[in-house]
């Protein structure tokens, strides 16, 4: 008996230790893990920010001093710039470690060296792509003593330290969770960060989706299907005397009916694209179409209550926790004041303001990648790519893809033309170039601008700015505003456009130069007294013709600014807040007039049933607002879904049930004009011809039904709320980690446009009054902290839920920010000499 | 021995345990199990007691978490993230040290007695 429960406690207390000392299938070895001393729980210890603190950190010329304030936002003190650069270092590397491990790996393809093999394909994207090439190359242009270099070099002389002094109890959960240990990081890092912004923002494959369009539809539908030009024209760049956009006309040319051939050119075209480009319904997204939507706005002193200028910010990007911003305040006597977002990994404040001026963004959009079809010398290992006639050599290099273990799981030989990374496709080889894979310092002019005192300084600093192409708008204390789309617009050759694959064997089907900054779109002080973009066509071609761009978004949050600016005269910063989530859209104003005049025409032929005339009145006791609590946008989303399904069934392929690619909302509303186009005959029902009255109204009925089946049959019971939800995921996905169904008050083509996935929505929401002492609000989805365990991981998630914004402390001295403000002191301190 | 005696004995192996893991490692728990049944060979529960001592040990270092953050949300966060969810995380937290330690005063006694 001793002896069985002797083996039983040996076989026990083996397999305990076994669990204890070793990983099991992926998950963590459990001693170390469960350890309540060093383990996941002693990440715990270090959630909240000590009260009190001091640290040596080598390197510093002098004490800085970090004062937290109410809502954890640092204000970094110090006596020269380098000195601030390197402590925001460390208080990043505290709050957000595992995040900038993230981005720097996602951009150096490494990802596999911290999770596995299980996003290998997720590194090989990363590594064709170029971008971490890129940054090196941009590092290593940097001078020794150039100003950029060493402050990314202090900043991250700040995050290694972290590093190196962390405890055991400082690891985030996340190295806990995936069994890995942080690692210093190299300055260069930054660029890998300014990388990962152009590929978020300036990725645009939309020739490939063309490729697909085409194939199916026909290149003349096609082309008037996703235009040059939006046929609703409400530019960032205002023109004089215009106070409502400008419709244009045009008709959609019927669709060929594909055959086979076409059918599987469409597959192919298809395949070529990245699989996250699809949209919930898993057809391919047109860009800006309801997903990201980012909008600002200013008024000059004219139109503002105070007679002091106000900007508004409301960059729309990915969901996260944690959030993609950190809020951060740098103060160096004298030399620098910027308060905004930073993003870990680096010392810059792309969004923010100083005492002088304010500044945000929204993207641009505009066509900065281009595809070269090329001849190489062999298809199987191409050696050479052919031009004008002539061999030349590809650039050739082997990447070598690593698990944590260091083990090679993976190697890929990849090439290089003139143009850049070439790869191979279901339609040969096509090489690309790209704005973002080129020479340019966006950090050194960010670090520039941050110290302008005026628009036009700060504009001055930007000169350099390339890529990602931004829509910058900035006000000053002086009371002036001003809007530029800064970036690198690349000129082409012949008809100027960039929307087609080129055929690479020419050297004539290179750029042959750049837009002058002249030709940029841009307006100051204009007389209308407000500006606004919101990723639309940045310039009427009407007024100013130029290929900058295709498949523009939908103006209808422009419009609705507009809208909102043009009727004011006494602008506040509390109307600006309301804005960020104002609930009327644009597009609704568009389409429910066509609606009610279906109907009507139905009615009157005795047409309409029972059922589709209480979906109407429904619909028309709404008051056209996105609320979380309306019932009529329920219907209207339903409506609206059903009607794009209807309207673009031949963007389906035969034997699928999703359309190659959608065409923007502003087509829909094109079409609206042509009662009788082919494009409105549904395919599925050959004896009938459909026109668009019958479509709209067949609409309703199918919104109604449907509503009905996925919301109950009570419609007073519906809420929008329950249908439009956020959804604030974590940036490893982890059920726990992330917030998710939240209802917020959004809507399509509203300011804060949503989609049924919920993963996108505003980034960062700010208002800033430049009057003689500078006042600003702000929140974010999300918190400072980078540490579940924190109450500031997602503290300001209900404040942004509701559309509240907080008050920013702009403290100019350490001093300067009340104690009962205070929720932390940090002193850092110079090391001793040894 | 008295109670009191008793008492005394599990509160410092309790002690010994939590100081192990805090200044050593997890695995001083069955390290400490082990010289705690070497030592009293005569106490036929001990394995049952050593247990104890485990989970009250790292009950102990849990709370000793508590005034830094919320134990509560992580625990909720880790304990999803890993599809167990909160509270069984949390009580295998507690019975991965009664598990190592039982098994090793289990073992030690078995050995001795031989």
């Amino acid at each position: 008996m001793r002896l069985l429960n002797g083996a039983i406690a040996g076989i026990a207390l083996a397999g305990a230790l076994a669990v204890g000392f070793f990983s099991v299938r992926g998950a963590p070895a459990l001693g170390s893990f469960l350890d309540p001393a060093h383990g996941v729980w002693s990440v715990a210890r270090t959630a909240e920010l000590p009260r009190e603190q001091a640290v040596a950190l080598g390197g510093l010329g002098a004490e800085v001093e970090v004062r937290y304030d109410d809502r954890g936002v640092p204000h970094i003190f110090g006596r020269t710039d380098l000195d601030v650069y390197r402590a925001l270092g460390w208080v990043h590397a505290r709050d957000r470690l595992f995040q900038m491990e993230l981005t720097q790996r996602a951009v150096a393809g490494t990802l596999s060296e911290l999770a596995g093999a299980r996003v290998l394909e997720v590194d090989r994207t990363a590594r064709r792509q170029g971008l971490a090439l890129a940054a090196d190359a941009k590092w290593k242009a940097l001078s020794a003593d150039s100003p950029t270099r060493q402050a990314v070099e202090a900043y991250m002389g700040g995050v290694n330290a972290y590093v190196r002094a962390m405890r055991p109890e400082d690891v985030p959960v996340e190295y806990r969770l995936l069994g890995r240990t942080p690692r210093e990081f190299d300055p260069r890092d930054t660029y890998y960060l300014l990388a990962r912004m152009a590929l978020t923002l300036a990725w645009q494959d939309d020739e490939l989706q063309r490729g697909a369009i085409e194939a199916v539809i026909g290149p003349e539908a096609a082309a008037a299907l996703f235009p040059v030009d939006a046929p609703i024209q409400e530019p960032i760049e205002p023109v004089p005397g215009r106070a409502s956009a400008r419709y244009a006309p045009g008709a959609i040319p019927a669709p060929r009916v594909p055959d086979p051939t076409a059918v599987a050119d469409a597959r192919a075209w298809r395949g070529l694209l990245d699989p996250s480009a699809r949209d919930a319904d898993g057809m391919l997204r047109t860009r800006g179409e309801g997903v990201v939507g980012s909008n600002n706005w200013a008024v000059g002193p004219a139109r503002s209550a105070s007679g002091h200028a106000l900007l508004s910010g409301d960059p729309h990007l990915q969901l996260s926790l944690p959030s993609i911003w950190y809020e951060a305040h740098l103060v160096v006597p004298g030399v620098l004041d910027v308060y905004g977002v930073t993003l870990p990994l680096g010392p810059i404040t792309p969004i923010g303001f100083n005492r002088d001026v304010a500044w945000t963004a929204t993207n641009t959009g505009a066509d900065v990648m281009d595809f070269y079809r090329e001849t190489v010398d062999d298809s199987l290992a191409p050696t050479r790519y052919r031009v004008d006639g002539a061999w030349r050599p590809l650039e050739s290099r082997v990447e070598v893809y690593r698990d944590p273990s260091g083990r090679v799981i993976a190697t890929d030989t990849l090439h290089r033309t003139h143009r850049g990374p070439m790869s191979r496709s279901a339609v040969g080889f096509v090489s690309t170039r790209w704005t973002a894979l080129e020479l340019s310092d966006e950090g050194d002019a960010f670090r520039r601008a941050s110290r302008a005192a005026s628009a036009a300084e700060w504009y001055a600093a930007m000169e350099a700015y390339r890529a990602p192409a931004q829509n910058f708008l900035v006000a000053d204390r002086g009371g002036h505003i001003g809007i530029r789309s800064t970036g690198r617009y690349p000129l082409r050759p012949g008809d100027g456009r960039g929307d087609r694959i080129f055929d690479g064997s020419s050297s004539a089907s290179d750029w042959t130069g750049d837009w002058p900054l002249a030709r940029y779109p841009q307006a100051v002080d204009p007389a209308q007294g407000f500006l606004a973009s919101a990723n639309q066509q940045p310039i009427d071609p009407s007024v100013r013709p130029g290929y900058l761009g295709w498949n523009w978004p939908a103006p209808w949050r422009a419009m609705r600014i507009n809208s909102i600016l043009r009727g004011e005269r006494g602008m506040t910063p509390d109307k600006m807040r309301l804005a960020h989530t104002d609930p009327r859209s644009e597009l609704v104003s568009a389409l429910l007039p066509a609606l009610a005049n279906a109907v009507g025409v139905a009615k009157t032929a005795g047409r309409l049933d029972a059922e589709t005339a209480e979906a109407h009145a429904f619909l028309e006791a709404w008051d056209q607002r996105f609320d979380v609590g309306s019932k009529g946008a329920v219907l209207f989303d339903a409506f609206n879904s059903a009607l794009v399904r209807g309207t673009w069934d031949e963007l389906v392929l035969p034997g699928e049930d999703r359309r190659v690619a959608t065409p923007n909302s502003m087509l829909l509303v094109r079409l609206l004009g042509d009662s009788g186009s082919v494009w409105w005959d549904r395919r599925a029902t050959p004896a009938e011809r459909e026109d668009r009255d019958a479509i709209l109204v067949a609409s309703l009925r199918e919104g109604w039904q449907s509503a009905r089946a996925r919301w109950g049959n009570d419609p007073t019971a519906w809420q929008w709320g329950l249908v439009r939800r956020a959804n604030v995921r974590h940036l490893l996905f982890l059920p726990g980690f992330g917030r998710e169904g939240l209802p917020v008050q959004s809507g399509p083509g509203t300011l804060s446009p949503s989609e049924a996935s919920g993963t996108h929505g505003a980034s960062w929401r700010f208002v800033v009054e430049l009057g003689p002492e500078i006042r600003a609000w702000g929140t974010y989805p999300g918190g400072q902290s980078g540490n579940p365990a924190s109450t500031r991981y997602d503290d300001r998630l209900t404040q942004w839920q509701r559309g509240e914004l907080a008050p920013l402390r702009t403290p100019a001295a350490a001093d300067g920010l009340p104690d009962s403000l205070t929720s932390a002191r940090l002193t850092l301190r110079p090391e001793s000499p040894r | 021995m008295t109670t009191a005696s008793r008492v005394a004995k599990f509160a410092m192996i309790v002690g010994a345990m939590a100081a192990g893991t805090w200044f050593v490692g997890w695995w001083t728990v069955p390290v400490i199990a082990a010289v705690w049944a070497i030592v009293d060979r005569t106490d036929r529960t001990l394995p049952l007691r050593a247990a104890g001592a485990g989970i009250a040990a790292w009950g102990l270092l849990l709370a000793a978490q508590l005034p830094g953050g919320s134990l509560e949300r992580l625990a909720i966060a880790v304990g999803t993230a890993m599809g167990v969810g909160a509270l069984p995380l949390v009580v295998l937290t507690l019975l991965y040290p009664a598990l190592l330690a039982a098994s090793a005063a289990g073992l030690v006694r078995a050995l001795a007695a031989r």
